[in-house]
């Protein structure tokens, strides 16, 4: 069931996105032409040609633009599909299918990862496009020849790859996440859903930072010394690995709560008016 | 058909009320096929319940037969549905001298008044 | 599972900020009946149906449906027809369709396709660009189109003109399934009072009565319509809202 939901998020997010994933690319290329072309021309040595460099003004705006539509859409359909999906009159229908709580959040977050990874790999392009980075085919065959190299000869990148990619796929989780508990908290309230959502987002980051704090109060004074000598007795690699496995472990309880938090609020305190 | 209903009384009864009628005036013709219970709930603005109960009624009664292979049928018992209608006829006209004598004629002046509009309608028919 | 009882309310409770909603609702419905749910605004209609469909969680009490509590089983059963509209912007009616294919499994597809055909609304329309009654109708076929166990309908015909009323009710009576119930809410009921066999009156969140509606009308002589104004010692003025 939580996979058919996935299903139709992603026809939703497509319907409402699929465009500026398209028109992105689409007027980097433009773009890059127009500026090569004009660059290339006489116009452009004599600087006669209003018409050229309007043409090429024109259409690093509208790329501009349509990067940020990009960026902005990519936060607000994180936002609107948990919003309007599940608490408000979208939610007579979604929470009358017959699937528990959290697979509509799950089916949620995992649309909204995917999305966010799409747009940044979308942005990431047309930017390679823009600066004219053109890679060929055999040179990406040269630069993937490169990495594999390199995890051959040194066999811990692997691993420091796998952690790097785990650590932001689990920070993006987790601030989505964290939007989604707050919207949860919001939607309690009768008259003032978005207010209290952006408050209760506030209020979250601070309650977050002062547990931290509470945590590393623990940890000063003797305790805090220790532990660094215990850091510098480590090895290099231990070390890293000992602050990747603690920040891993830290992402992860706030993605729990997040996730347990927006749960409970959803089966026993919808508030659907 | 035009259904005739009166909040204030139960619906059953008067769905049954006016199938007989139906039935007695031969609009279903005896041994004939008689509509489902569906098809008459849609057309009275009812729920198949209170119609099927109607129906129900009348097949008591004998005036339907739920036949194996033709489904629901008319009685074809000629003096059932003869009885029946001698039995309304007879409640209307006691009815209806009633009424008269409430307002003060006797048999005989209604028979005469019976007479006499005969006759005018045979010569508005003339 | 079929037991005996489809609806099974104890005690059922439900506070909204210090205020009852619902008020130790005790109450067991049956199969294969039309239910009016009646009551003026207020009464506690509304809370006592999205109880049933799980969207909102008693404050004390139970309810079962089919034997079981609130949950996926019991929302598969129940085909639920809400007091607004609930489509997303981006849905055309084969969108909704394929959902409701893909979710219930008592969908007819065909059922619903021929309903909207009828209808002249073609299934590659978007919904967001059609009139409120045609969304309302479109809703009406989707719920209706589920041989579901029990239909919760919160007030189908409030402030709909008298030809959408008719098509409405008559969508209901003739398409249900017939072992199922349909539970309607309404406070329009000259409108409906034809095609129910029971009727249940709330009254601040509490059953006053639950019974029969030819039992009433022999008792009392007098249609529910009546009986509900007596009840609720309500003038005519004050009635429709």
């Amino acid at each position: 069931m939580t996979g058919k939901l996935i299903k139709y998020e992603f026809r939703s997010v497509i319907r409402q996105i699929g465009v500026l994933w398209a028109a992105t690319p689409i007027m980097a290329i433009i773009f890059m032409l127009i500026d090569k072309f004009y660059m290339q021309s006489e116009a452009f040595e004599t600087g006669k040609s209003a018409f050229a460099s309007t043409l090429q003004m024109i259409s690093g705006f509208v790329y501009a633009g349509v990067f940020m539509a990009l960026i902005v859409a990519t936060v607000l359909i994180i936002l609107q599909r948990f919003y309007k999906g599940l608490l408000r009159d979208e939610g007579y229908l979604m929470h009358t299918l017959p699937v528990k709580p959290w697979q509509l959040i799950t089916a949620k977050g995992f649309t909204a990862f995917v999305v966010v990874i799409i747009s940044g790999i979308i942005a990431v392009i047309s930017i390679f496009i823009l600066i004219g980075v053109s890679i060929s085919i055999s040179d990406l065959g040269e630069l993937l020849a490169d990495i594999f190299g390199m995890y051959g000869d040194e066999p811990v990148y692997i691993l420091y790859t796998i952690e790097a990619i785990l650590l932001t796929a689990l920070s993006i989780l987790k601030t989505i996440y964290k939007t989604y508990a707050s919207m949860s908290i919001g939607q309690l309230s009768d008259n003032h859903k978005i207010l209290i959502s952006v408050a209760a987002y506030i209020g979250i980051s601070v309650a977050v930072m002062f547990i931290t704090g509470v945590f590393l109060q623990f940890v000063d004074g003797e305790m805090f010394e220790g532990l660094i000598d215990y850091f510098y007795s480590l090895s290099r690699f231990k070390g890293v690995q000992l602050v990747v496995a603690g920040y891993l472990l830290y992402m992860g309880v706030q993605l729990a709560a997040f996730h347990v938090v927006s749960e409970r609020l959803l089966t026993k305190k919808l508030n659907l008016d | 058909m035009e259904w005739n209903l009166d909040d204030s009384r139960p619906i059953w009864p008067q769905l049954k009320e006016q199938l007989l009628r139906e039935i007695i005036a031969g609009r279903y013709p005896m041994g004939g096929p008689f509509p489902t219970v569906r098809d008459l709930a849609e057309d009275a603005g009812v729920n198949r319940n209170t119609m099927q109960r109607a129906m129900a009624e009348l097949e008591a009664d004998g005036f339907l037969i739920t036949n194996r292979t033709a489904g629901r049928v008319v009685t074809s018992d000629e003096k059932l549905i003869e009885a029946m209608k001698r039995k309304l006829a007879e409640q209307n006209v006691e009815k209806f001298i009633g009424e008269m004598a409430a307002i003060g004629y006797s048999a005989e002046d209604v028979i005469e008044m019976i007479h006499k509009k005969e006759e005018e309608k045979g010569v508005n028919n003339k | 599972m079929k037991t005996e009882m489809l609806v099974e309310c104890l005690d059922l409770t439900k506070n909204f900020s210090g205020k009852k909603a619902l008020d130790a609702v005790n109450l067991k419905i049956g199969r294969g009946k039309i239910i009016g749910l009646l009551g003026p605004n207020g009464s506690g209609k509304t809370t006592l149906i999205k109880i049933l469909n799980g969207l909102l969680e008693p404050t004390f009490g139970s309810v079962l449906i089919d034997g079981e509590k609130p949950g996926p089983y019991t929302k598969s059963i129940v085909s639920y027809l809400p007091d607004r509209t609930y489509f997303a912007d981006w849905m055309k009616v084969s969108d909704i369709f394929d959902m409701f294919r893909d979710f219930y499994a008592d969908f007819d597809r065909k059922k619903a396709e021929e309903m909207c055909g009828l209808l002249n609304i073609g299934t590659e329309e978007k919904i967001k660009n059609m009139s409120k009654g045609t969304k309302e109708k479109v809703q009406l076929i989707l719920v209706m189109s589920r041989k579901a166990q029990l239909y919760l309908l919160d007030e189908p015909i409030a402030g709909v003109d008298p030809a959408a009323r008719d098509y409405i009710l008559s969508t209901i009576i003739n398409n249900y399934n017939e072992e199922g119930t349909v539970i309607i809410s309404t406070h329009l009921i000259a409108d409906i009072e034809r095609v129910l066999d029971e009727v249940v009156f709330l009254r601040n969140g509490q059953v006053v009565r639950h019974e029969a509606v030819d039992d009433i009308k022999e008792k009392e002589g007098k249609s529910i319509d009546d009986v509900f104004k007596d009840t609720f010692r309500m003038g005519v003025a004050g009635y429709d809202r």
